[in-house]
């Protein structure tokens, strides 16, 4: 402590030891100041932050030079939102104090950050706002936007809590009032703004108890306050009121009910796996249906296929068959080779007759697979009866001939032919009688043979002289 | 039961950065101390 006349440093003696003067006074009022500043900062210890600012003030009232309870009070401000003020306080107390003061570091900080330095400006302005919007009538849901924004830059604004909880009180709206309070009290826990309006709000959640008004609650209906509202941390609890946990007979409906939701959660999870796995099955039994079907069309085909070559094979074994049993088929020609065989070893003599069966033998039918012995047997046959025959169908056929039946002729000569392909004059008369009969291209046919098998006979001479005359 | 508008009496409006430097320059720092000074000196004088 300096003396306030010379500048000197005080001893312990009312008096200045180098100016005299008398100092009594003056140290009281400095121990004051710093009295203030211990109580302030004793506030500020346990977050009485209001109360510090009002005993810090005080000590600046009576001492502007100390500058442990400016610093201090600015430190408090700056805590409690108040950033202007504590600009002020450090401004302040760096031009009291150039050197060695805390309040530089405290402004360099500060302004260090001029981007947050903007926007903790910002947030005053956005405050004043909102205590514009205040005043007005219908100004408060702006203002309550506002203030949200400023808290949201700067979350110890006490001032900017408060106000917005005044907003809520203001619309009804205890339990968000209340919320903002709390964290008021978070920062100064001895507000006394955030106590009263703490009161208002815990008074409008819990109604004092008033029989009066409580009988004419009841008779007016619930309807107005069904519910209370209390904060938990940062959640807002809606509690209805006037509802009684109900007991005895609703146990049983409660017991029902927890059944139906019981089946329906059975619906909702079990029963969709079990049509689930349902359909799979289902879909797996349809899969083998279809597999089996396809089986047994497979068979059907194959089966159609081979009744079609059956078909096809039982076709050509009933033609093959028909060939054989036919009046000209192999059975027949065979008949007719066993009758005539029958017959010639019967009576050798009745040669005519084993001519007509032997002719009645289809010789062009014959394949590789005709039996060898029954060739064998017709050769040998036809060779017996064949000069007998030969000559006996050629003098019938020249007496038809002659006779001018040309046509029986023309059977005759040909079964003597048949007999016997050498036979000049059977073959001669066949030409004659065709030509007679006016079958001229049989006839030509016929002397052209003659010409070809007997050449420099008579037969081939008259052949010749009888083609010419065709031709002509 | 609070009455609104007159709490809303009690909130001024916050000092902004920009006046911080007027109002610094305006604000009375006066103490006891300098006027026990004063008064100690116009006693002399008298």
């Amino acid at each position: 402590m300096r003396c306030y006349n010379c500048g000197c440093e005080l001893s312990e003696h009312s008096f200045c030891t180098n100016c005299l003067a008398d100092v009594t006074l003056y140290k009281k009022i400095i121990r004051t100041s710093n009295f203030f500043y211990n109580q302030g900062l004793e506030m500020a210890k346990v977050r009485d932050l209001s109360g510090a600012i009002v005993s810090l003030r005080q000590s600046l009232k009576f001492n502007k030079n100390n500058i442990k309870a400016r610093n201090l009070l600015g430190l408090v401000y700056f805590e409690m939102g108040e950033v202007t003020a504590a600009l002020c306080e450090w401004v302040i107390s760096k031009n009291l104090k150039p050197k060695k003061n805390m309040a530089a570091d405290y402004l360099d900080m500060v302004q260090s950050n001029t981007a947050k330095l903007d926007d903790l400006n910002d947030a005053i302005k956005k405050y004043n706002k909102a205590l514009e919007y205040c005043k007005t009538d219908d100004g408060i849901d702006m203002a309550v936007i506002q203030l949200k924004g400023v808290l949201k830059t700067n979350g110890n604004f006490v001032r900017a809590h408060q106000l917005l909880a005044l907003c809520y009180l203001k619309a009804n709206r205890p339990e968000l009032a209340k919320r903002e309070l709390d964290k008021c009290k978070v920062i100064d826990v001895n507000n006394l703004t955030t106590l009263r309006y703490l009161a208002e709000a815990d008074r409008m959640l819990n109604p004092p108890d008033d029989p009066a008004s409580k009988k004419k609650g009841r008779k007016k209906g619930e309807e107005e306050q069904t519910s209370t509202s209390y904060v938990d941390g940062n959640e807002l609890i809606i509690q209805p009121l006037g509802i009684k946990e109900k007991k005895g007979s609703n146990t049983v409906l409660n017991i029902l009910f927890g059944i139906a939701i019981g089946a329906a959660a059975m619906m909702l999870t079990v029963f969709p796996g079990r049509i689930n796995h349902e359909r799979m099955k289902a879909q797996e039994e349809i899969k083998a249906i279809d597999n089996q079907l396809d089986a047994k069309n497979i068979t059907i085909s194959e089966l159609e296929q081979k009744l079609s070559n059956a078909t096809a094979e039982n076709a050509t074994l009933q033609e093959s068959l028909g060939a054989y049993a036919g009046t000209e088929g192999t059975l027949q020609s065979m008949e007719n080779l066993l009758k005539a065989a029958a017959i010639y070893l019967e009576n050798p003599e009745s040669f005519l007759e084993v001519a007509d069966y032997i002719k009645d033998v289809d010789e062009s039918g014959w394949t590789d697979g005709t039996s060898e012995n029954y060739k064998r047997l017709h050769g040998a046959l036809k060779a017996a009866i064949a000069p007998a025959v030969t000559q006996a169908y050629y003098d019938e056929g020249y007496n038809a001939y002659k006779a001018g039946q040309y046509e029986d002729a023309i059977a005759y000569f040909n079964g003597a032919v048949y007999f016997d392909p050498t036979h000049k004059d059977s073959l001669y008369y066949l030409g004659m009688a065709y030509q007679s009969s006016d079958k001229k291209e049989d006839a030509k046919l016929t002397f052209n043979k003659v010409i070809e098998l007997f050449p420099g006979t008579w037969h081939s001479q008259n052949a010749e002289k009888q083609l010419k005359k065709l031709d002509q | 039961m609070i009455n609104f508008e007159e709490e809303l009496k009690k909130f001024n409006p916050s000092l902004e950065v920009e006046e911080v430097g007027d109002a610094i320059y305006n604000q009375d720092i006066t103490d006891v101390a300098d006027l026990f000074i004063r008064i100690i000196k116009e006693d002399k004088d008298n």
